[in-house]
């Protein structure tokens, strides 16, 4: 009987003692045969899918992590694996989408906390790998005309002595990208997604950009219409602005619209200019749209030029001066939000350059979701993760209050429900319950 | 009023569906259903309902939810000497539902619309009576109670695996008049007592499947009935479920048991405590473009310990998505025994019928 005991303790320990990488070629086999019972079992795709990025098989683990996430897409541990899976192999794409999975669903806060900077991180990379993969593609993107809706607003060129406007190229078309999308007739592009691409384009160019430049950018961004134009110092504090709508497929620019004043008046002529883009663009606004067109991101001047200076840093991927120029224009007007979000994007970015695929999933591995599913990937075992803890709490809502709706939800009508409100009359009265005398029932109340 | 087991929705869902895991989404939701059940031996009863409920249920905003159910109902019950019926409109529920921070909290609120008919006559009083039975357990439990309010809070936390969800609520009903008085009676107002409700319930996964756990605790304060002052006594349910996926199948096994706790009938009668049990195993499988569920379902029912009615249930249930739309038929048929508390016993043979139609974007 000793003996049996400690065989069992050896042969235990001799388990224990085999580790889990050694286990995987086994355990893929039997992830593997399971998805292959089930294609459409997300517990057995899960596994798989973290088995294989475990195994350092990222173009296997992807596709069916990317199965799993269709499936299952409020699984965090899914999206996280998939994203790092996209990252490994250089989609940035489909790596900061799953992040954002993540970062909506995930269950544990520091994970969706390192996530968030890295998200901002990747936001660079994914730009300039897109400018470099659309350059690269121009021919084929550029046989195929764009939408007329479809907007690309380029920097304006600046032209003057003082240079600290010069930021203003970037602040301004900014604004003019803002203002544009409140017609949801129209698409407008991203300004740091065209700016990624001039970027890409000039770079090609020895830095040379022309007047080609502005429709050959928008023929590879698949716009139909780019808004092209120039900020200029002139006497004084006098500016003004510039705008034309180009015609892509015919590189025809029509009139410019015109816009000069004092620089204080800023936003006045913006705004003027931008209405007149509206009305080349014979787009009529709504009331509404027009009061939206109106509003000022700030009241202050000094703001806006700090916070077109953190534009222009941003661009160039000088963090650090973008964040401090960013962090002025908060301070020098604090309701200017749009400057605050900025500085925040920028600080995560910073942070986030740091962090790598291998730092977050040691630190997965310290979670107990993570732990949890990792383990089950290394032993070949599929597993899915507990509901949102938005069911639990919807549960207990409805349990505590319950209602028609609750019950029409639950879909159960083959099987009984638990009876969650009693009914008090007949609980008192006894009407409830089947009797063999059915005849006349009395209910004696006594007096109190 | 109506039976509810939120418990076994979220288990029911196969982990693809965790993005419709919002219990609430923009919908219509109407369902029609026929019970019947027939008790032959001593007792001779037949008790039949059919019950369209409906339901709308109306995000406000992001956070803020609203709903509103009712229902069309006709009960009758046919016995020798008594033939009983009682048709109309139930009562009318809203109830908003606000979630607080970072999907951690829930405040509730409802109310109950006295819409439906609380007060019935003698020749309705049976019909009325007889679909609040517990163990019967008809889709709808009666046709009015008189205003009521209930509130609330739920939480919810991630302990590690688990998913914790907590919360208590109070329910407050108005005075009514249950029964309509006649020359030799005198109408008396009856008012139910508060109930106080405390709910703890806790999910996970385990291995490739989902379980669930909850209880409910029930306090009532006394019932009010013509200046006397009683309580039928407190209820406590307890609920686990189990789904797991087998293949292209799922296995779904759910139990749940409600105690009710010694009290006293209006009539200064004691009420011994009684358990009912239930279990249920249902597996789905897709065939034919829609996914089917047959189901077994047994229940137990218990009085001070000794045999109340015992009963047997199998249904089968499809489900059929068209575009908006889900539409869940079902059926099923049911066999048992009843025991009165005078011993008189009765064979039991029912079936139900139903259709959900849900319509949701």
């Amino acid at each position: 009987m000793r003996l049996f005991k400690c065989l069992t303790l050896f042969g235990a320990l001799a388990l224990a003692a085999i580790p889990a990488a050694a286990q995987r070629p086994d355990n893929l086999t039997r992830l593997e045969l399971a998805r292959k019972a089930n294609p459409q079992s997300v517990a057995a795709l899960r596994s798989l899918g973290i088995a294989y990025y475990r195994a350092g098989r990222y173009a296997d683990a992807r596709p069916v992590l990317e199965q799993a996430n269709r499936l299952a897409p409020r699984d965090g541990m899914i999206a996280l694996y998939l994203g790092m899976s996209a990252e490994q192999t250089g989609e940035y794409t489909i790596a900061k989408d799953a992040y954002s999975g993540y970062v909506l669903n995930g269950r544990t806060s520091r994970v969706r906390k390192q996530l968030k900077t890295r998200l901002a991180a990747l936001q660079r990379r994914e730009l300039e790998l897109s400018a470099k993969s659309a350059v690269a593609r121009e021919a084929s993107l550029s046989s195929e005309p764009g939408s007329p809706m479809t907007i690309a607003v380029l920097p304006l060129k600046f032209t003057g002595s003082d240079s600290s406007l010069m930021p203003l190229e970037r602040g301004l078309a900014d604004l003019m990208v803002t203002d544009l999308s409140r017609s949801p007739q129209l698409t407008i592009l991203e300004r740091d997604r065209v700016q990624a691409l001039l970027d890409e384009i000039s770079l090609s160019k020895g830095g040379r950009v022309d007047a080609a430049t502005s429709v050959r950018t928008g023929k590879i961004m698949r716009a139909g219409r780019v808004i092209a134009g120039g900020v200029s110092q002139l006497g004084g504090r006098s500016i003004r602005i510039d705008a034309a709508v180009v015609d892509v497929p015919t590189t025809l620019a029509g009139d410019p619209v015109q816009a000069e004043d004092q620089l204080d008046a800023l936003f006045n002529m913006e705004k003027k200019v931008v209405l007149g883009i509206y009305e080349k663009l014979g787009i009529r606004l709504t009331p509404a749209e027009q009061a939206l067109v109106q509003q000022r991101p700030t009241r202050s001047l000094a703001a806006f030029l700090s916070y077109s200076a953190g534009l222009l840093a941003q661009d160039k991927g000088n963090l650090d001066e973008a964040s401090r120029r960013f962090e002025d224009a908060a301070r020098l007007d604090p309701s200017f939000t749009a400057a605050a979000d900025k500085k925040t994007e920028v600080d995560n970015a910073k942070v986030g350059a740091s962090v790598t695929v291998g730092s977050i999933e040691t630190m997965v591995q310290s979670t107990v979701e993570g732990s949890t599913a990792i383990n089950a990937a290394d032993h070949g075992v599929p597993t899915v993760e507990a509901p949102p803890i938005t069911t639990t709490l919807n549960n207990t809502a409805n349990d505590l209050n319950p209602g028609i709706a609750v019950q029409l939800g639950a879909t159960t009508t083959t099987t009984a429900t638990a009876p969650s409100q009693k009914d008090p009359a007949s609980t008192a009265s006894g009407d409830d319950k089947p009797a063999a005398a059915t005849g006349k029932i009395v209910i004696v109340v006594r007096q109190p | 009023m109506r039976r509810t087991m939120t418990l076994a929705l979220a288990l029911a869902l196969p982990a693809g569906a965790a993005g419709a895991q919002a219990l609430l989404d923009r919908s219509f939701h109407l369902g029609p259903q026929y019970v019947s059940y027939k008790l032959t031996g001593p007792i001779q009863e037949n008790v039949t309902e059919l019950a369209i409920p409906f339901a709308v249920v109306i995000p406000i905003a992001e956070r803020f939810t609203i709903d509103l159910g009712s229902a069309y109902a006709s009960s009758r019950v046919k016995a020798s000497g008594v033939n009983s019926e009682i048709t109309g409109l139930t009562d009318t529920q809203i109830r908003a539902n606000y979630t607080l921070g970072n999907d951690a909290v829930i405040l509730t609120a409802g109310v109950n619309i006295p819409t439906g008919q609380s007060e019935v006559t003698a020749a309705q009083r049976t019909a009325a009576g007889r679909i609040g039975n517990d163990f019967f357990a008809f889709p709808i439990s009666n046709f009015g109670s008189g205003f009521g309010g209930t509130g609330g809070i739920a939480a919810a936390k991630v302990m590690g695996d688990w998913n914790v969800g907590i919360g208590a609520s109070m329910r407050y009903s108005a005075s009514y008049t249950p029964f309509a008085s006649s020359a030799s009676q005198t109408a008396f107002k009856f008012e139910p007592g508060n109930e106080y409700r405390a709910r703890l319930g806790a999910d996970r996964g385990l291995w490739n499947g989902r379980m669930a756990l909850g209880v409910s605790y029930s306090k009532f304060g006394n019932d009010q009935a013509g200046g006397f002052s009683y309580s039928t006594g407190d209820r406590i349910i307890g609920q686990g479920a189990y789904s797991h996926p087998l293949g292209s199948m799922n296995l779904f096994i759910s139990g749940w048991d409600l105690v009710r706790m010694k009290g006293e009938l209006a009539a200064g009668i004691t009420a011994p405590w009684e358990n009912i049990a239930n279990g249920t195993v249902s597996l789905s499988f897709n065939a034919g473009g829609m996914q089917l569920e047959p189901s077994a379902e047994l229940r137990g029912w218990s009085r001070d310990g000794g045999r109340a009615g015992r009963l047997a249930s199998f249904g089968l249930r499809a489900h059929i998505d068209v575009g908006s739309f889900t539409i869940l038929p079902s059926a099923s048929l049911a066999t048992g025994g009843y025991l009165d508390v005078s011993g008189a016993t009765a064979n039991i043979s029912g079936y139900r019928g139903g259709m959900i139609i849900r319509y949701s974007r």
